[in-house]
C-alpha cells in the first residue's frame, strides 16, 4: 500500500486514475491544480506523484516537477507524467530533464498504468535501503518536522534557520522508539525550502559509537523490510 | 462519420473490471462524471473570450473524451487546443462539438445500457 499523489485538471481522468489506484490498495490524494498539490506535499510524504503536463492557473506540470525537485523531502518521490497521445517527444524529454522518472500516454490504459505504479513503487523502495522516510514531530526551540534518516544524520523542516556547524540535540519521542539517548547532532547544511514555509536542514549524528549506530542501522532495515 | 468512429468501446470496456467507491460498475461513475464535467467545459470553450481559456478548455475534454472513447470528438477538441486556428475555423469546429457530443452521449447511454 502505498500514498500516492494524482494531480490533474479534469476530474474524468481522476476519477478513472485513483480508481484503479484504490482497487490496488493504495491511499489516493487527488489535486486539480498545481497550488493544492502543493499544499498536499507539504501535509503528506507520499511514495509517488503522478501530473499532468498541461494544468491551469498559469503553473504548469513542468513548474510542478521542478517545485518538487527543488526540495530535499521531495527528491527521492517518483513522479509520473501523463501526456496526451499525439504529444511530441520533446515534452516528454523535458519532463523527464526537470525531474520526471517515467511518463504513460492518454487515454490510459489500465494494465499499462497499474504495471508502471508497481514499477516506480519498487524501485522507490530499492532506493530506501540506506535511509527511511519519516514523518516524526521533534522540538528544538520550535516544533520541528523529522522527514528522512540515514546512519550518519536526519534531515529536518524546521520553521527557522540554524547556522551550519551548530550542535544541537532535537528532543523528540522517535529516537525513544528506535531505542537510542537523544544523539546530539550537527549542521551541515540549511537552506530555505522551496515549497513549505521555514527551512530545510541537514544534520550528521556527532560522535555516535558503533552500539548506539547499530539501532538506527537495524531500525531503517525494519521499516523498509515493512515498506516492501 | 460513422457512429463507430465517434465512439470506441473498447476504452470503456478495458475499465469493467474496476469498481467505485460504492462497489459498483466503475463505468457509470466515470460516464456519469464525463458528461456533467464535459457539459461545463463545453458551455466554457464556446463562450470564451481569448484563446488561453479556448486552449485550456479544449486540452481537459481531448484527454477525458479520448478516455471514454470519444475519438472523433477528442481529435476536434485536439484541434481547438491549437491556439494558432484562425476565427472562421474554431468557429466551425465548435458547430461539430455539438453534433458529435451529442451522438457521443446517446452511444454512451447505449453502451451503459448493455453493459447494466
Amino acid at each position: 500500500m502505498a500514498q500516492i499523489l494524482i494531480l490533474d485538471d479534469s476530474e474524468t481522468i481522476l476519477k478513472i486514475t485513483s480508481s484503479i489506484l484504490l482497487s490496488k490498495g493504495h491511499k489516493v490524494t487527488i489535486c486539480k491544480s498545481a497550488i493544492d498539490a502543493i499544499e498536499q506535499v507539504k501535509k503528506k510524504i507520499f511514495d509517488l506523484i503522478i501530473t499532468d503536463l498541461a494544468l491551469p492557473g498559469g503553473n504548469n506540470g513542468f513548474d510542478f516537477i521542478r517545485t518538487c525537485r527543488k526540495d530535499s523531502a521531495l527528491q527521492q518521490v517518483p513522479i509520473m507524467i501523463m501526456t496526451g497521445q499525439r504529444k511530441e517527444k520533446k515534452d516528454v524529454d523535458k519532463a523527464i530533464s526537470v525531474g520526471a522518472n517515467d511518463f504513460i500516454v492518454k487515454p490510459i490504459n489500465p494494465e499499462i498504468f497499474e504495471s508502471k505504479v508497481d514499477q516506480l513503487l519498487t524501485k522507490k523502495i530499492k532506493k530506501n535501503v540506506d535511509y527511511s522516510i519519516l514523518n516524526a514531530k521533534g522540538l528544538w526551540g520550535a516544533e520541528v518536522r523529522i522527514i528522512k534518516m540515514t546512519e550518519q544524520g536526519l534531515d529536518i523542516q524546521s520553521p527557522f534557520l540554524v547556522p551550519v556547524e551548530t550542535k544541537i540535540k532535537i528532543l523528540s519521542e522517535f529516537f525513544k522508539e528506535i531505542g537510542i539517548e537523544t544523539p546530539w547532532v550537527k549542521v551541515v547544511h540549511c537552506s530555505r525550502s522551496s515549497i513549505a514555509d521555514g527551512y530545510n536542514i541537514n544534520v550528521k549524528f556527532v560522535d555516535l559509537t558503533e552500539k548506539e549506530t547499530l539501532p538506527i542501522k537495524n531500525w531503517i532495515r525494519n521499516l523498509n523490510k515493512k515498506a516492501g | 462519420m460513422s457512429d463507430a468512429e465517434d465512439f470506441d468501446s473498447s476504452k470503456l470496456d478495458e475499465l469493467k473490471e474496476y469498481k467505485d467507491e460504492h462497489n459498483q460498475d466503475l463505468r457509470f461513475s466515470i460516464v456519469e462524471i464525463y458528461l456533467i464535467e464535459s457539459k461545463k467545459l463545453i458551455h466554457q470553450l464556446k463562450n470564451a473570450k481569448d484563446s488561453n481559456t479556448i486552449s485550456q478548455a479544449a486540452h481537459s475534454l481531448k484527454s477525458s473524451t479520448a478516455s471514454i472513447g470519444g475519438t472523433a470528438l477528442s481529435n476536434i477538441f485536439e484541434k481547438l487546443e491549437t491556439q494558432a486556428l484562425a476565427d472562421s475555423e474554431k468557429a466551425a469546429l465548435t458547430k461539430e462539438v455539438d453534433l458529435h457530443f451529442l451522438k457521443l452521449e446517446n452511444s454512451l447511454k447505449h453502451y451503459l445500457k448493455n453493459s447494466g
